[in-house]
């Protein structure tokens, strides 16, 4: 377990250098022009070029990642083209608020989606699992998009219960986090009815049902546990898309995280931005998955590594 | 003793509360939304109409212009020009201070002047003043001389635009972080990705605004902008969408102001590639064009047919011109005349967001045997496609959009209509080139009595208009939704938002 922590943790900047190079070439590959985009159509040539030099867009590329690499070794990733603010300040604003939003989805979806999950397979082929089944069919297919259109339509401008868009009390949370974690839910509870249906027909809980083992404690302490392995990746897969940020949600409701940032950037070129923004979606999604193999080593020591 | 203690406490409570409910109520505030994040705090260093209507409401220019789009004085009360053209002097408002307290003076002009026109700075602001200020001379305290480098007669309105705003020279570098301008609202916080908080400026030289607060709110989406208006969460919306203006003004407490505006939409027509360079075919296309169907259907009826390259509003707008007729018949007899009896096929380069206008000519023109092909880009590739120089450039025609931050001609004819201006330059997308034109709009930029220039720019509009460059299809509206309870809002021309002095009515 240690060498395998180990390992994990001296292949993380190989990984970071190597994503950063990429990154920085891919966005200067991508055609548009951000001294373009800012100065406006309205812009003269002589303009874009005085822009451009002055943003250091005039040197040559290597040129260029050799000063970014600079500064990020000294956790200076450059200052936002638009704005002129430091990089790090603007994505360490934004990341809390993607977290925020993460986990509080994540949380709703797994218990809801487990809870559901197991209850479909206890009763299996019972009204409650046709419900279940029911909805997780509509979640995984209704458009992230047309859920959170319908849940501020409702319970904004309806009732008046929540607020319509913002991120400052939790009262402004739940709207958001509702609609992503409709789909998660989904995937979740069909992963765990399957996977506990799957678990039920294995020999050790056919000996324990034989024992006399009540019903409950069989499903729950024997068969889930073995039950939540394929759930467990399938949440921390999900956890990495949505670090990247949430941009349909976070859009729809003016949650001010990650995701919002980097598509305001693509559109308008902002390479230190994108730069910075994908760095961290990276760092956290090897970060998670390294969580994620440690906790599945910790469930099932057949996974162990040493 | 002890149930009496409690009791004050209880007492004590629901009076703060009051207190501080009743306070809280007093401070009026208005909360705006727009369809994007301000880009930048430094006025000088952005080009977006929305970014601008933010900072007009912390910062100043020297002249202004009013709700019928006059110029006004600013920062400064009068100003000449000499006799040649080529100096204005411009006499400052005194008793003006910055939101920091510092003075606003002659060498405060000078300072955030130089810092605009100096091209190391690679500001936006520099492609408008960089190539019209040689130099600023500070007369006395109160007076500044323009030296320019050549005779600019819109020089007043060129000074009046939101890039050119003074800022104040203890923050000259520093600007886009620590906006400091004298404006009727002053710099409070910009957290950003979710809103720009300002408070009004209780020493502001004019007027001091009635609401105490504006708040700056975005979403991109149009149907969160309604909702929010509907909810109450938000006083102010813009752009309104046209297609929720009818279900907004049926909602009861909310109002909707639709202006004209000086935005033209037009398809740039590349008069170098064939069949385009035929000027026969490029007047089909125009016949081709159901302008007032478009506007009915797409627009929702909120838009002007445009008659001109030049939107009204403008100086030099000439408003006796007769935009094209819808004339199929006419069409398909211009088309027949230049070969092209069977039609042919042409693509028009246009950005996602506006793709459905090219959708809607493709209609009306399958009607004389045109076949359009939508090519629609993100809008950086956009971008790259049509301003790539002459030889590179592959675009047969390109959907775009124009206004003139000055609202004069100059600006909506030259950068689009004149030979220098061929991509990358300038915005002369179709490679429009007319001996004429280019003489008449050089001349007009340096004629300083503004009825022979006004002249000028209406034969140049004649021709580009008979040479069919452009297929100039509406001039858009501006609109804007707003609780029924607010007053003092207006837009300018280019649809920017003007919220200097508010007004909220019980």
């Amino acid at each position: 377990m240690g060498r395998y922590i180990a390992r994990k943790l001296v292949v993380l900047p190989i990984v970071m250098i190597g994503v950063s190079f990429i990154i920085f070439f891919v966005v200067r590959a991508i055609p548009g022009d951000p001294a373009r985009l800012m100065a406006g159509t309205e812009a003269t040539q002589e303009q874009v070029m005085a822009m451009r030099r002055q943003l250091g867009l005039d040197r040559s590329i290597l040129f260029q990642y050799g000063v970014f690499l600079q500064g990020a070794v000294r956790g200076d990733l450059g200052n936002s083209i638009n704005s002129g603010m430091p990089v790090v300040g603007e994505i360490s604003r934004r990341i809390p608020y993607t977290l925020q939003l993460t986990f509080a989805a994540l949380l709703v979806a797994s218990v809801l989606g487990i809870s559901a999950g197991v209850l479909a397979a206890v009763y299996k082929h019972s009204w409650v699992d046709q419900g279940v089944m029911l909805f997780a069919i509509i979640g995984a297919s209704a458009a992230n998009f047309w859920v959170a259109l319908m849940a501020m339509s409702v319970f904004s401008v309806q009732l008046g219960w929540l607020p319509l868009f913002g991120a400052d009390t939790w009262r402004h949370m739940v709207l958001p986090t509702f609609s992503l974690c409709v789909y998660p839910l989904a995937l979740i509870a069909r992963m765990s009815r399957s996977s506990m249906l799957e678990v039920v027909k294995q020999d050790y809980v056919r000996t324990a049902q034989a024992k006399g083992v009540s019903k409950f404690v069989v499903y729950t302490k024997h068969a889930l546990r073995n039950a939540l392995i394929p759930v467990i990746t399938l949440v921390g897969l999900h956890f990495g898309v949505l670090l990247g940020g949430a941009v349909v949600t976070e859009t729809v409701f003016s949650w001010p995280g990650v995701g919002r940032l980097l598509v305001d950037a693509v559109r308008y070129r902002d390479y230190p931005i994108i730069q910075g923004t994908v760095l961290f979606t990276v760092l956290s999604v090897v970060l998670v998955n390294f969580l994620v193999d440690i906790v599945l080593a910790a469930m099932n020591p057949r996974m162990r590594f040493d | 003793m002890n149930l009496s203690l409690r009791r004050c406490v209880v007492v004590f409570a629901v009076v703060l509360a009051l207190v501080v409910g009743s306070s809280a109520a007093f401070a009026s505030s208005l909360t705006i939304m727009q369809t994007e994040e301000p880009r930048s705090l430094d006025p000088s260093n952005h080009s977006a109409t929305y970014t601008a209507s933010v900072l007009h409401s912390m910062y100043e220019n020297l002249t202004a212009l009013d709700e019928e789009y006059e110029i006004v004085p600013g920062l400064a009360t009068d100003w000449e020009q000499s006799e040649d053209g080529m100096k204005w002097t411009f006499y400052l408002r005194s008793g003006v201070a910055f939101h920091d307290g510092t003075p606003f003076d002659a060498d405060a002009v000078k300072t955030a002047v130089d810092r605009m026109i100096d091209p190391d700075k690679g500001l936006v602001v520099y492609g408008r003043l960089g190539p019209v200020i040689e130099e600023v001379e500070v007369v006395d305290d109160l007076t500044v001389v323009f030296h320019l480098q050549d005779p600019y007669p819109a020089f007043t309105r060129l000074m009046a635009i939101g890039q050119a705003a003074i800022v104040s020279p203890s923050v000259i570098d520093d600007v886009a972080s620590e906006p400091v301008g004298t404006g009727p609202y002053k710099f409070v916080e910009y957290v950003s990705g979710e809103r720009v908080v300002m408070e009004r400026n209780e020493n502001y030289w004019g007027e001091v605004p009635e609401v105490e607060q504006l708040v700056w709110r975005w979403s991109p989406e149009d149907s969160v902008l309604v909702m929010a208006l509907q909810t109450g969460e938000v006083d102010v919306v813009t752009p309104l969408p046209p297609a929720h203006v009818s279900v907004l003004e049926q909602y009861q407490g909310v109002e909707v102001i639709e202006t004209p505006g000086a935005r033209a939409f037009w398809v740039a027509l590349n008069t170098t590639k064939e069949p385009l360079d035929d000027v026969r075919v490029r007047q089909a296309l125009n016949y081709a064009t159901d302008r007032q169907g478009l506007i009915d259907s797409i627009l929702w009826g909120s838009g002007t047919v445009a008659n001109s390259p030049v939107s009204p509003g403008n100086f030099g707008y000439d408003e006796t011109l007769e935009a094209y007729p819808h004339d199929p018949e006419r069409a398909r007899e211009l088309l027949a005349e230049a070969g092209y009896e069977d039609g042919f096929s042409i693509a028009i380069a246009v950005q996602e967001a506006e793709a459905q206008y090219v959708e809607a000519l493709q209609g009306m023109w399958r009607e004389v045997g045109v076949d359009v092909i939508v090519d629609q880009m993100e809008g950086g590739i956009w971008s790259d496609a049509v301003f790539a120089p002459k030889e590179e450039n592959e675009v047969q025609a390109s959907f775009a959009s124009w206004s003139s931050a000055t609202l004069d001609a100059d600006m909506m004819l030259t950068p689009l209509f004149a030979t220098d201006s061929f991509p990358p330059a300038s915005a002369n997308l179709g490679f429009y080139s007319n001996e004429r034109v280019d003489e008449l709009l050089q001349k007009a930029a340096f004629e300083t009595d503004p009825e022979a220039r006004e002249a000028m720019y209406i034969e140049a509009q004649g021709i580009i208009h008979e040479e069919a460059a452009h297929i100039t299809l509406w001039y858009g509206n501006n609109i804007v939704g707003l609780q029924d309870n607010i007053e003092g809002i207006w837009t300018l021309a280019g649809g920017m938002l003007v919220v200097r002095n508010p007004r909220i009515v019980e």
